[in-house]
């Protein structure tokens, strides 16, 4: 998950009368130094700091004789560098290392002043670099693409060849590959296989991986294939291709993720496709599409133009996209959209984007415009690259020189008020939007740049991070750092893949450097940062830890050898002294190459109390390990306990290697899972903490979610079914709060700048982090559903009854059912909204749900919502029964639509009376107000005809995002009095209001004003501000932050100016007729 | 038989001076001793105050402490080491909540404490002279035992210029509780404001309720929200270096400072630049010691680049929710600053590879070996508001601001 963050850099501009343009980037393997390729020149600049090194000017025959340069390739050592120019040259350059000890760039203080802070000076030289030109060649008939291949560059040229040729300039043709004779299948590698038809088809974009076994084409017909061999050589003969399944429209480019085995294609729909390898066939396979949604772009072939480049980020995790037109996006492995931006700048100042890279651990984002080189920060999850159970509890961004960390909102028991030595209590939400923001020490950042992994305990009270060498600790409660004292220590060892936190450890996986042998570290958080108190567990082999989990006392250490080695913790105390030891036993190791073809391909590793249906359960009243799981590559698989379970083996080869196990396929396209924290089972809601969630990105959220047996308690049920349920987000999920079932995460905003008109041509967007979240609640009960699980359903909102947003989550079920079901053109054929009111009737808010959804629903909606309620009129009077007067006053305005003007009076005034026995006051006034305004109407005698403007448009402000409160509860007017009808659909509001957005004239109309009669009408439309949804936390003010999904507009009207005029039961008073003078509503 | 006092707040310890607190506190008596025993709680009072801590070494105290403090006036606290004279600047009148009860075993006794937080003008602050730290303190005394006295930290920001919102809002003076007050029906007292007028002239203002937070804050939101962005040409005495573009510089806590630099307009060239945020505790004249250090500094976040090859260049500094935010008492005053450090070069610096005339020449560019540098410093001055009580509450949550203590008596 990456988040564009702040203002771009500008590196460079070249002057607009300059001819010599910017051409082509590209990053070096390790992505610490980049290529910078103009027209006749090109530069090789350091990352950090971020400095030139060293620049070449093709001299002007050259440029003559074969044309300007147009794209570059790295050698993989970084010894070299390839230029490939427009008439088909390819001119080599060794990198010049021979004085790069001597360093350059260094910075002598004059006499009169100094620098003083540590932060100006730099511990590491700047090597002195420069670059020889070695060998220069030409390719007949131009080249389309080039590759690196070990020691050879692959050189795809428009002749259909695929040439190899050394860093040294000479070309070996016996292992040219003619791409004419090369087989083409459907299937590998059981179909028959044919050749291309015509010689003129040829390669114009390839990408090579190793972990996919090939190279992934896009050839000049638009169509993509695969291309592997027999031998690693990639010999001529021992060649073949596979053709990705036909798209609508041709591909243009293509790049292969390696550690998720996926091949991205480019296409001139200006969309993306991704392809990966079927286990069972081979088969090619789609996995998703990469496409804007309508709301985000309308017209996203013509408006984006086609897909001109595609990059991964070094991490695999997300995807950069080009576009012809000068766009750019950033998707998730698996097709979330993360952020997109259409055009860089203003329109009046043309700006494309034309080449693209990630630097340094995918911090940073190269962009290139002909004449602009400009850089954006990006922070990434915690996740992406050290996916440990305790980071999923918190959100936690790592960025380049600091770490943003938000622990979640928490529902937690507020007293209300005081009576009689009891103190009343309800639940509240806690908000908490803000950052920590943490920054790294300069002196650790310094000599150990870049960060690499990070980590949060469970509690967010101490965070690890590690960056190229050592790690550093950070207690959030002191806001101190520990380090290291001194570099030396911290050359001792680097973190190979693992960090995480056990108790008051922070563990590490680390390669020892003095003693080359593999390592877990252990350091205490109440000890200094020092080795003599680090506990370490030399391991007996030579592959290196690449990720570690926990779960409770159990270390789960993944290493490249494929062996997943469990093992359990145990403090100690050493002598009579106050150190701890860490007691480390093997308890099992379990072999996975069986479901990963590679170690870089596992992604998490987890061993969780999530259990499938087979098995038994033992009743230990705390959470046991009862499965592993494993995500490969975006599949996600199952291994039950008692297949691994340890304890059983009590024989001496307990710590044998066991690969019999049956793993079990859960699901595909995971990019990252959640599991309940807690040790031990929730008691409050046993379906929704026991329940297992994946972000599977273009194909939203699943959760895998257990359902009890209906006769008997859980304690009974030793079989326990799972459903899996999608669930679909508007936010990118980074973190599950399982008791307060809201899911959070975080996106990148754009932050309008205000700056200086002259320099409008430095405008660029810039952007800030947000923290998003999302209550689930409602999207999982209508799942539930609509499988008729609604047994279940109930079992499970019962669980959530005390939440404080749990009436919202109803009224939004409710809602969207209404929405959907209600303004579908097409016959429904098992409608939901049935179900779903006999849902909320189980409820004891059942009333109050439907007045609430009737109230922020279109009118024409309510004869399908009251055909399965009931009727208004019964509705009302059970609210009038129960004394639920404030619902009761609801009902009023519907009451008021559907009812003729003495009836509605006469059902008024009965709420009137018991208004005064119960002493409302409040209510008992506005609803007189009410009869006598209604009076008054009746004495004018003339009730309004609807033929005003907007009479029959109350839904004509809503927008797909925006469900508005329809409002104006209890204005009697005429307009609105017409019965259950045909859905209006309007939009002849924006024509008939006479041009003026009927927003803005409804919030200015005076309600009271006798002498407009014409225009009170209008009112029908006002009030769609002040009380929706998203008012639902009772903590004052700003704490109520909570945004109710696409509700959240509502919530943050809050703070305008008329909020602390709403009501108790949610209306703004002035919005009766004959209310005191009405003031601005909206600003 | 033990008896158990919980006290709790019931929206953290983070609060605006001006703002009313709720303290829900539990009398709970243990059920495991012999169950005829009883205890009588003489009584239980609460009240809200602020003390001040200075160091000797550093702070001239004025001749007469403000008010005496309640309990052990003028008591040295000698835990830290170095002299430090503690009085208190301000107190609320002690509020009974108890009086004579008589608990038997496993019986429960709750009351809610509330009161107003008197205004002020010291905000919570730790700094390296001066210490202000504000506490919610209980009295109780079980029948025939000494009267323990139970601290809970608070942590209390000033709105500035709440006067001023409350006066030209005038349904801003709401009363924010429910009407539930202390269980002895007592509304909160009655606070005396003195406001100032727009006319300038003064009038007293009396209110019974504690101010409107959201309307306080609205006002905060007005004051520092972004208006037109701010330039500055930095030039020092070897010409021009190039442009920083503030949008701001009044923030509130939490924000983050975005500079930006634009070094296309220049004559020396700004090889590196670091950016601190500093918050500057200054000792007001009247209080300094005759040979004292008049201020002493505190960094709290700092963001530096390597800027030579660059035409523009931006920072982020985040500003730390658990800061104190500008103030001046009567002892001290806290300023905040940026203080930026620049690195530069008379010489002439050039990315670009030369030109030559020669057709079948190629140039090669190489990095310079050494730079003779200077640098220079220049302070530019912020103000930091507060900023929402709830939101700083999250970052307090870790330390001793956790808003809860439960005392057995």
């Amino acid at each position: 998950m990456y988040f564009i963050n702040g203002f771009p850099k500008i590196i460079s501009t070249i002057p607009s009368e300059e001819d010599d343009c910017f051409q082509y980037l590209c990053c070096n393997r390790e992505h610490t130094l980049i290529l910078v390729l103009r027209k006749y020149s090109f530069a090789i600049w350091q990352l950090r700091p971020l400095l030139q090194l060293t620049a070449y000017r093709r001299s002007h025959s050259s440029v003559k004789n074969v044309g300007i340069n147009v794209g570059a390739l790295w050698e993989p050592e970084t010894n070299a560098i390839v230029i490939q120019t427009a008439e088909g040259g390819l001119m080599f350059f060794n990198l010049d290392f021979r004085n790069a000890d001597r360093g350059c760039y260094q910075l002598e203080d004059s006499k009169n002043s100094r620098r003083e802070s540590d932060e100006l000076f730099l511990k590491e030289t700047i090597p002195y670099i420069s670059v020889i030109p070695t060998a220069s060649i030409m390719i007949a008939g131009g080249i389309t693409s080039l590759e690196s291949l070990r020691d050879n560059v692959m050189v795809a040229s428009s002749s259909g060849f695929i040439q190899r040729i050394q860093w040294d300039g000479s070309i070996n043709n016996s292992l040219t590959i003619v791409l004419e004779k090369v087989p083409f299948s459907i299937d590998l590698p059981q179909s028959k296989k044919s050749y291309l038809s015509q010689s003129s088809i040829h390669i114009i974009d390839l990408d090579f991986s190793f972990l996919l076994g090939g190279f992934s084409l896009v050839l000049s017909n638009g169509r993509g294939a695969l291309m592997t061999a027999s031998d690693v050589e990639f010999l001529p003969d021992t060649v073949q291709c596979v053709w990705v399944p036909v798209e609508p429209s041709p591909f243009t480019c293509t790049a292969v993720n390696h550690k998720y085995r996926l091949m991205a294609f480019g296409c001139t729909n200006a969309q993306g496709a991704l392809y990966c390898i079927e286990d069972q066939t081979e088969g090619i396979q789609l996995t998703h599409r990469l496409q804007l949604l309508d709301r985000d772009c309308p017209d996203m072939a013509g408006g984006c133009g086609s897909v001109e480049g595609l990059r991964w980020t070094p991490d695999g995790c997300a995807l950069a996209m080009i576009w012809k037109k000068g766009g750019f996006a950033i998707w998730s492995v698996f097709g979330a959209l993360l952020t997109f931006s259409l055009s860089l700048v203003h329109e009046s100042i043309p700006r494309r984007v034309s080449a693209l890279d990630w630097g340094t651990e995918g911090y940073t984002m190269w962009i290139l415009d002909p004449k602009l080189l400009l850089a954006y920060n990006f922070v990434k999850s915690a996740l992406t690259v050290n996916n440990c159970s305790t980071n999923r509890t918190s959100v936690l961004l790592q960025g380049e020189n600091g770490i943003m960390l938000n622990t979640g909102d928490r529902v937690i028991l507020q007293p209300l008020g005081a009576k009689d030595s009891h103190v009343e209590t309800k639940y509240a939400l806690f908000s908490n939007k803000s950052w920590t923001v943490i920054q790294l020490p300069n002196r650790y950042i310094l000599t150990n740049w870049p960060l690499r992994y990070t980590v949060v305990d469970a509690d967010a009270e101490t965070i690890a991070v590690a960056g190229r060498h050592a790690l550093a600790l950070y207690l959030l409660s002191s806001r101190k750092w520990k380090t290291f004292s001194n570099d030396t220590a911290e050359q001792l060892f680097t973190v190979t893949g693992g960090l995480l936190w056990w108790k008051d450890f922070a563990i590490c996986g680390a390669y020892n450097l003095s003693t080359k042998g593999q390592e877990i570290r252990m350091y205490s958080k109440h000890k200094p940062l020092d080795h003599k108190h680090a506990v370490i567990w030399k391991l007996p082999n030579e592959a290196h830890v690449m990720s570690l989990n926990v779960f409770r006392d159990m270390l789960l250490i993944f290493s490249s050898d494929s062996l997943l080695t469990i093992s359990s913790l145990e403090k100690k105390k050493v002598g009579k002294t106050d150190e701890v030891s860490v007691v480390i036993n093997v308890l099992q190791m379990v072999s996975v190459q069986n479901i990963s073809p590679h170690p870089h391909c596992v992604i998490s590793v987890d061993l969780t109390p999530v259990r499938t249906e087979t098995g038994q359960r033992k009743h230990t009243g705390i959470r046991e390990a009862e499965s592993l799981l494993i995500n490969v590559s975006g599949r996600l698989w199952i291994i039950q306990r008692d297949a691994l379970d340890p304890s059983k083996d009590t024989s001496d080869d307990n710590t044998s290697t066991s690969s019999s196990v049956t793993p079990l396929l859960l699901s595909s396209c995971v990019e990252m899972l959640w599991v309940h924290p807690s040790i031990t089972p929730s008691k409050d809601k046993p379906q929704l903490c026991e329940a297992l969630w994946m972000f599977c990105g273009a194909h939203g959220m699943k959760v895998w979610m257990p359902l009890f047996a209906k006769d008997g308690t859980r304690r009974n049920t030793f079989l326990s079914r799972r459903v899996m349920l999608p669930v679909w987000l508007r936010i990118i999920p980074l973190c599950v709060l399982f008791d307060e079932a809201m899911i959070i995460g975080a996106e990148s905003d754009f932050l309008f700048e205000s700056g200086p008109v002259d320099s409008s041509a430095n405008q660029l967007p810039s952007f800030s982090i947000n923290r998003t979240s999302e209550v689930y609640l409602p999207q999982a009960l209508r799942q539930l559903l609509r499988r008729n699980l609604g047994a279940h359903a109930l079992e499970i909102a019962q669980t959530c009854t005390k939440l404080p947003y749990f009436n919202h989550s109803l009224e939004l079920l409710l809602h969207e059912v209404l929405e959907e079901e209600g303004t579908s053109s097409a016959p429904i054929p098992d409608p939901l909204l049935p179900s779903v009111v006999a849902f909320v009737q189980e409820f004891p808010v059942f009333l109050q749900t439907i007045a609430h959804c009737a109230r922020k629903s279109d009118i024409a909606l309510w004869p399908r919502l009251f055909i399965e309620a009931g009727e208004p009129i019964d509705l009302f009077r059970e609210c009038l029964d129960s004394q639920q007067l404030d619902v009761a006053a609801s009902f009023l305005i519907v009451l008021n639509s559907t009812l003729p003007t003495a009836a509605v009076r006469k059902q008024a005034t009965a709420l009137l009376e018991k208004a005064q026995q119960a002493r409302n006051t409040d209510l008992a006034s506005e609803t007189s107000r009410f009869l006598k305004a209604l009076e008054h109407e009746e004495q004018e005698g003339q009730r309004h005809t609807p033929d005003m403007p907007s009479s029959k448009s109350p839904g004509a402000l809503r927008t797909n995002q925006d469900p508005i409160d329809l409002g104006n509860p209890m204005s009697p007017q005429s307009s609105m009095t017409f019965k259950y009808g045909p859905p209006v659909r309007n939009k002849s509001v924006s024509e008939s209001a006479h041009g003026i957005n009927p927003l803005k004239r409804a919030s200015s109309v005076p309600y009271a004003g006798k002498d407009e009669p014409h225009l009170r009408s209008v009112s029908v439309v006002v009030p769609p501000i002040m009380n929706g949804l998203g008012q639902s936390s009772t903590l004052p003010g700003a704490m109520d932050r909570l945004s109710l999904g696409e509700h959240s507009s509502n919530g943050v009207s809050h703070t305008s100016s008329g909020a602390s005029l709403t009501s108790k039961n949610g209306w703004s008073r002035r919005r009766f007729p004959g209310h005191a003078q009405p003031k601005q509503i909206l600003t | 038989m033990m008896v158990d006092l919980i006290a709790s707040l019931t929206r953290g310890a983070i609060y605006v001076s001006g703002e009313g607190l709720r303290c829900r506190v539990a009398l709970l008596a243990s059920s495991l001793s012999t169950p005829v025993e009883k205890r009588t709680i003489a009584f239980v009072s609460g009240h809200i105050h602020c003390q001040c801590s200075v160091e000797d070494t550093k702070v001239l105290l004025p001749i007469k402490p403000l008010i005496e403090p309640p309990e052990a006036a003028g008591r040295r606290n000698s835990s830290t080491g170095t002299e430090l004279n503690t009085f208190t600047v301000i107190s609320t009148i002690p509020k009974i909540l108890v009086g004579n009860l008589t608990l038997r075993p496993g019986e429960e006794f709750n009351v809610l404490y509330s009161e107003v937080i008197p205004k002020s003008t010291c905000p919570s602050f730790r700094g390296l002279a001066v210490r202000y730290s504000w506490k919610l303190a209980f009295h109780c005394q079980v029948l025939g035992q000494a009267t323990t006295v139970i601290h809970i930290p608070l942590w209390i920001m000033i709105l500035p210029e709440v006067e001023k919102v409350l006066l030209s809002n005038g349904d801003g003076i709401r009363r924010a509780s429910n009407g539930d007050s202390a269980v002895d029906g007592k509304l909160p007292e009655e606070l005396t404001f003195r406001e100032h007028n727009a006319d300038g002239e003064d009038e007293v203002f009396v209110h019974n309720g504690p101010v409107n937070l959201e309307s306080a804050l609205q006002s905060l939101d007005e004051l520092t929200k972004k208006r037109n962005p701010k330039i500055f040409n930095i030039d020092c005495q070897f010409g021009k270096l190039g442009k920083l573009t503030l949008s701001k510089t009044k923030f509130r806590l939490g924000e983050e400072i975005y500079g930006k630099f634009d070094f296309t307009d220049k004559n020396v060239t700004c090889i590196q630049y670091l950016v601190s945020l500093i918050g500057d505790e200054h000792i007001c004249e009247d209080h300094r010691k005759p040979k004292g250090v008049a201020f002493s500094e505190n960094i709290v976040s700092r963001a530096n680049d390597f800027c030579l090859c660059l035409q523009q260049s931006n920072f982020s500094l985040p500003i730390p929710l658990h800061i104190t935010h500008s103030f001046s008492s009567e002892i001290i005053e806290l300023k905040w600053k940026l203080r930026f450090e620049f690195v530069l070069s008379t010489e002439a610096f050039h990315l670009d590879v030369p030109q030559v005339a020669n057709e079948q020449q190629s140039v090669l560019w190489r990095a310079p070996v050494r730079i003779p540098v200077e640098t220079i410093a220049w302070n530019l001055p912020l103000d930091i508001y507060p900023t929402d009580p709830v939101q700083v509450h999250s970052v307090h949550l870790r330390d001793s601001l956790g808003g809860e203590v439960k005392v057995q008596l």
